[in-house]
This record gives C-alpha cells, structure tokens and sequence, in this order.
C-alpha cells in the first residue's frame, strides 16, 4: 500500500507519520469468509481496515451474532496495543478484505523511541476511552435515576437504556481514525 | 513534590524518571478554605493532584442546595480526563481545607509533546489504563443495576423478537434490538 492511499484512510496525519505507519504495519490479505481474530484469543495487535469490510461476531448462547459491519478507515481491536487482554469479539472478513496490523511489540517499541505516531495512537486511544467512560457515567446515571420502579411496572426508559448499553458495545469495536474519533457518541446520538 | 506524585494511583504505571520530569509540567497552586477552584459547567482543561488538604466535590441538590457528593485527598486527582479532552466541568471543586495542588494544563501538555513526547506516551498510557478499569467499573454497576430489570422483561422480549425474527427474516438479536427501539 502506498502512502497516498493511506493518507484517504488516516485523514489528517502528517507524511512523516503515514511513512511510519506503513513502515510499522503488515499488509494481510483475508479471502470473504475467513477470520481476523477470534473470541477469547490473547490480543497482541489491531487491524486497520484498508479494503474490503469486517464484521464484528459475538456468540451469545451459542447462537452468532453480528454486532457491527466495518468499512475502511475502522481500527479494530486498539486497545491490544496497551493492553495484553483478551480479544471480546471476532472479526471476520465480509468480502476480500486487505488490513494493516500493527503489533504490541512494534506500537512499544515505537513509544519507547518518542515516535510522534505511538503518542498519536496514544492519545486517540486514550480520548475513545475518555468519551466511552463518559457515555458509560451518563448511563449509569439514568439507570439509577430510572431504574428503581414498583415492581411489575414497565418502563420504557430502562427499555432505551438497555439499547444504549448494547449500542455502546457495539460502538467500541468502531473507531475511525480521524480527528473527531468518538465511537460510543456518535453511535448514541 | 515527586513523593507526592508518586503516591497517584493514575501514575503507578509511570517510573521514577517519569515523575521527576512530569513534576516539571506542573504547576503549584495554593486555595484558602472554601475558595471555588472549578465551576460546573465552565470549560475544564486541567487536572490537579492533591498534595495537601482536602477537595470538595459538590453538585446541585434540591431546593437550590449544594451537596457534597465526595472528597478528594492528598494522592488524589480531579479532571485528569479533561486534561486530555477538554469538557465542562461536570460538578464544582471547592477547597475543603487550605489545600496546595499540582496542576496540569493543556498548555502544559501541548509543551511536554514537543519536549518530552516519551513523557506524554507514558502519562497517556497510564491514563488508558486508568480509564479503562474505571469504564470496566461503571459497566459492571450498569450491568448489576439492568439485570434486575432485564432479567423480568427478557423472556417477554426474546420470545417476541424471536417470532418477529422468523417473520421478517431478520436475526433474533437485530429483532430483539428493534423491539427495544420500538418500545422506548
């Protein structure tokens, strides 16, 4: 991929930091139908979507379920790079689907060097994560302002709650790169 | 000044080196007792660390009054995600004590991007941390406080999303997500 290309999908980074970014990413190719990551796998990278689409699948009771549909420009499973948990959901290529992956190890060797991209990153990761927590204290405001009702009374406004919460774990696994990225807002609004 | 930012649970993921150079990105500020240091509702840019004294946390009650709603002590932080992505102040701070803080503008982090950018990957990355144990609480609260109510509705609305899915052909989950819709 050439940095031309990168620069429709990471709007706003400066050259420097597109050349980087190649220089730091794998280019992996995925044919419709087959998977990204899987469920309950240890998370050691996030995938940039350059081409193609990915869904996000979540089992629940043994039964599939797609929770969202990601075009190119989503970053996907970010939250690997700063923290070696497990991967919540699985990813699986819609249609051919080409991905940049950057790894664990790659995105800490850049932030040990200072590298202008590992703060961008950073940072990015660090307002999605500010603005979810934000979503998340309104929600629970609402539910403790609301949720407490006689019993056997229903209540519509827990109801739309319940919606923004599912909505909002959908909304974690959508973050665009751009200069505004909000996913969990943007979904709720 | 560094024992006191040591002490931060926030800055636990920060070395030593670290503290020492993010102590000079901060600056020292000293409130009498009862002096408004942030308004709800005005723009907030800014963190501070307690280094001595106490914080109040209040917000609008009933009746016009103001309530304590928390306290913030020494090692303690406030507007450490506003420090990042700026945002009203959601409740005001008043001293509670003569207290002396640490603050960390914007500005301040603007500056240690350009001069000490490992610095500013390392405080961001503490701050993730941070955050996310703080968001893994909140969803858990929410979590604890639904499924009481969810837990009498579910039957009720799975069986009718199921029926809905089989009619439309749309998937149990999609169904169940318009019935949702449809009924708040």
């Amino acid at each position: 991929m050439k940095a031309s290309a990168l620069r429709r999908l990471l709007p706003g980074y400066p050259g420097t930091d597109l050349d980087l970014f190649l220089a730091a990413t794998r280019t992996r190719n995925f044919p419709a139908g087959t998977w990204l990551c899987r469920e309950g796998q240890p998370a050691s990278s996030c995938f940039l979507i350059a081409t193609g689409a990915v869904e996000v699948v979540k089992y629940l009771d043994g039964e599939e379920h797609v929770l969202a549909t990601l075009s190119p420009g989503a970053l996907l499973g970010q939250t690997a790079l700063v923290d070696g948990a497990f991967r919540s959901a699985s990813l699986r290529a819609v249609c051919a689907t080409t991905s940049l992956e950057i790894r664990r190890r790659t995105f800490q060797r850049l932030a040990q060097q200072g590298s202008p991209l590992a703060l961008r990153f950073q940072e990015q990761i660090a307002i999605a994560g500010i603005r979810q927590l934000r979503a998340a204290t309104d929600r629970l405001a609402l539910v403790l302002a609301h949720a407490i009702r006689p019993s056997g009374k229903r209540s519509a406004a827990v109801d739309r709650l319940a919606l923004a919460c599912i909505q909002a774990g959908t909304g974690e696994w959508d973050m665009p790169l751009g200069p505004d990225a909000c996913p969990s807002t943007k979904r709720l609004s | 000044m560094i024992s006191a930012i040591r002490a931060v649970k926030v800055f636990e993921p920060l070395c030593d080196a670290d503290c020492a150079e993010l102590v000079r990105f901060m600056r020292i500020r000293q409130y009498q007792a009862g002096a408004t240091i942030f308004k709800r509702g005005e723009p907030g840019d800014s963190m501070l660390v307690v280094a001595e004294g106490a914080l109040s946390v209040v917000m609008p009650g009933p009746r016009r009054k103001n309530i304590e709603v928390a306290r913030v002590g020494v090692g303690e932080v406030v507007g450490d995600t506003s420090c990042i992505d700026p945002t009203p102040r959601c409740a005001t701070i008043l001293a509670a004590t003569r207290t002396t803080a640490y603050e960390l503008g914007r500005k301040e982090l603007t500056n240690m991007r350009k001069r000490a950018p490992g610095l500013a990957i390392a405080l961001m990355g503490a701050l993730v941390r941070s955050v996310a144990l703080r968001l893994r609480r909140v969803d858990e609260r929410i979590d604890r406080e639904l499924a009481g109510h969810l837990a009498a509705r579910l039957p009720e609305l799975r069986d009718t999303a199921r029926s809905e899915a089989g009619s439309t052909g749309a998937s149990a989950w999609t169904a169940l997500l318009a019935r949702l819709r449809g009924s708040a």
